[in-house]
């Protein structure tokens, strides 16, 4: 086999490079033998002994993957387990046996194609698909069919699995085993087991290449491309240098965040940080957290009405937020109340047009408009805040008053839920996004009236600078240094301090390391943002010395222009803390 | 025998999962349980009967059951659908 390079989907990212061990393709007999009058029983005897002892195969399947990937995966068995004791499967096969007095494996391919029949008239895809379970369960049997054990005992080396298809059972068992570097296919989706499963065990995996099965034999070298849907077949030495190097600063980049992530979030001086995740989806939840996210800061809410065209009930809230509560438990979530209007619209509310839509009707002002939409999320919210870790964000507050109507509408939805006992946590707290310069000049007053507040600096820096930073003709001006902006962070951070109430930053400000280093000096501790920035904000932080990053921001509120800030500041820390400069790209 | 339709309310429909609860809950009775769905009917006691009856969420079926348990089976089964499958969407 000559080089070649075949394009896949990659599934499951990451780069492999190893020898092919070829998977046994999946194939039932197409000849049909019969068999004298008296072998009948016999045949019908083999049938029943190789379901028996596939079923004792499985249930050992089963409980090994239950052990080595959790419960989640062994569920697969369960279905097959019970497909094993269908009367339909088994009578159908033995009465094919007897009918047509053949032999068993003939019968089995012939049930086998009834059902492929079957579920491919199917329209949906997902119930189309399970007819690989009835395959998988099928292809076991008819293995057992003869006593001896026929399976290919693999050598136990670290290679690429080469398939045409996987069936569920043979990905869990042969993923699972340890000694699988990546994974290329024939056939299979993102959705895919072999793909879900390599996702979860970092293995990577392309699929989707049609014939790549055919055109490999075991012992050819071959490189899985993950990242870039990529199969290359016995690279000559430069080609395979090249993705070696590829590999290993994939590896290095995947270990740097894991080791990271595990760190403490600590300044070199003890003082402790919080790194939190803006997230808009449940299943981001457990990717923050592997990436080091201390609770998740922001949780959008905006996609849940945009998924249909009616309006999302109350069910339709309560799940997601009560799925992202419980996999984030112990852990904080603080879910923002819809912030849709101006540029970003509700279709289903018929908003009409507004002149200038980023000073007009959005977010708490909509939702105190819309006061039954806002009345079905709080009431979902405080549902899934039973275990006490959800806490209530407002956007867009721009005066006091409208915090009292918030309560007002949150204490009725709480006393409703009492009259129907319905559980929630009582001492929910209650915060306020600081996002309008108004609300931040007044962040004294309005951290009385509430729990906690959030300052959200896309939105504030963008209005106080009355720069859109969308548009290239006025986004020079849009400076998060600016001496206006930061005197006005350092402002709304050190008034709810000093009411004793918990300050957090999410927006774009908090992913940037020189930033947040900044922000630590105005004695911010908790910075939400993307979680994929968690890493690198971390690493920044715990270089530096928060007594001398405090020392340091004081002097630079003096100076006239955001580069002179900057440039004093990168100076600056330079000198007490090289190494969270050498951490690199800090202003990147 | 006593029947009645029912409505699958679950965000995945009489998938895999579900199906293997339903199969699960049925040979717990002696009655006969017979699915049926748009004129076609399968043995509710199979679960590759139920996975091709290909059962969406949303759609409509018709539970019939036969024999000396058929009363608490049907509502059994019944409130198995009703209840999502114990799912949460």
């Amino acid at each position: 086999m000559d080089y070649l390079r075949l394009k896949g989907m990659g599934v499951s990212p990451g780069i492999s490079i190893g020898e092919v061990r070829l998977a046994e393709k999946v194939t039932f007999t197409t000849r049909k033998e019969t068999v004298p009058d008296d072998q009948v029983k016999k045949e019908v005897e083999r049938v029943r002994k190789a379901f028996q002892r596939t079923r004792e195969q499985l249930s050992e399947i089963k409980d090994q993957i239950k052990e080595k990937m959790g419960k989640e995966h062994s569920f697969i068995f369960e279905g097959h387990m019970l497909m094993l004791k269908d009367k339909s499967l088994t009578s159908s096969i033995e009465n094919i046996i007897r009918n047509e007095k053949s032999r068993a494996e003939w019968a089995i391919s012939q049930v086998h194609n009834k059902y492929k029949n079957l579920f491919q008239s199917i329209k949906d895809e997902y119930f189309r698909q399970r007819m690989s379970d009835v395959s998988d369960v099928l292809f076991r049997v008819t293995k057992n069919l003869e006593q001896l054990p026929t399976e290919k005992k693999d050598d136990g080396k670290e290679k690429i699995l080469v398939a045409h298809d996987l069936l569920p059972s043979e990905a869990a068992t042969r993923l699972s085993k340890g000694n699988v570097l990546g994974v290329a296919m024939d056939m299979g989706g993102e959705t895919s087991h072999t793909a879900i499963l390599s996702r979860s065990l970092n293995i990577p995996a392309v699929v989707g290449l049609r014939d790549v099965s055919q055109k490999l034999k075991d012992g050819d070298q071959i490189i899985v491309d993950g990242t870039d849907g990529e199969v290359i077949v016995n690279p000559p030495p430069a080609i395979r240098k090249e993705f070696v190097s590829k590999q290993e600063k994939y590896n290095y980049y995947r270990y740097e965040l894991r080791e990271t992530a595990k760190l403490t979030s600590t300044t070199l001086d003890r003082v402790k940080f919080t790194p939190l995740a803006n997230i808009e989806l449940p299943e981001e939840v457990s990717m923050a957290f592997s990436l080091g996210a201390e609770g998740i800061g922001l949780f959008r809410t905006e996609f849940i009405y945009l998924q249909s065209s009616s309006l999302p009930t109350e069910e339709d809230h309560f799940s997601i937020y009560s799925q992202v509560a419980k996999e984030a438990y112990p852990y904080p979530v603080y879910i923002r109340t819809v912030d849709v209007g101006g540029e970003k619209n509700l279709p289903q509310l018929k908003i009409e047009k507004e002149p200038n839509p980023a000073l007009g009707l959005r977010a708490i002002r909509l939702t105190l408009h819309n006061r039954d939409l806002f009345r079905v999320q709080l009431r979902a919210i405080l549902r899934a805040s039973v275990n006490k870790n959800v806490k209530i964000l407002i956007p867009m507050i721009t005066e006091v008053e409208e915090i009292g109507e918030v309560k007002i509408i949150l204490d009725e939805v709480k006393e409703e839920l009492r009259k129907e006992k319905i559980q929630f946590d009582e001492n929910i707290s209650l915060g306020a996004m600081i996002e309008v310069p108004a609300a931040a000049a007044i962040t004294d007053i309005l951290a009385k009236e509430v729990d906690y507040l959030s300052i959200g600096t896309n939105d504030l820096i963008q209005y106080y600078l009355a720069a859109d930073r969308s548009n290239e003709l006025v986004s020079y001006l849009f400076k998060p240094l600016h001496p206006s902006v930061v005197r006005l962070i350092r402002f709304v951070i050190e008034s709810a301090q000093k009411e004793g109430k918990e300050i957090t930053l999410c927006g774009e400000m908090a992913a940037n390391p020189l930033l947040a280093i900044i922000l630590l000096g105005f004695g911010l501790k908790q910075f939400s943002m993307n979680p994929i920035f968690i890493p690198k904000v971390k690493k920044a932080l715990r270089a530096v010395e928060y007594k001398k990053v405090k020392k340091i921001v004081q002097k630079a509120m003096n100076l006239k222009t955001a580069q002179e800030i900057e440039e004093y500041i990168i100076e600056n820390i330079l000198v007490e803390h090289p190494k969270a400069i050498l951490m690199g790209k800090i202003t990147s | 025998m006593v029947e009645e339709k029912v409505l699958i309310k679950n965000k995945l429909g009489l998938h895999a999962r579900a199906a293997v609860k339903f199969v699960n809950l049925a040979n717990r009775f002696h009655s006969s349980v017979k699915i049926e769905k748009d004129g076609n009917e399968i043995d509710g006691k199979s679960i590759l009967g139920i996975l091709t009856l290909a059962a969406v969420k949303d759609t409509q079926v018709t539970l019939k059951v036969q024999g000396k348990d058929e009363q608490l089976a049907l509502q059994s089964l019944r409130e198995l659908i009703d209840n999502k499958f114990q799912e949460e969407e």
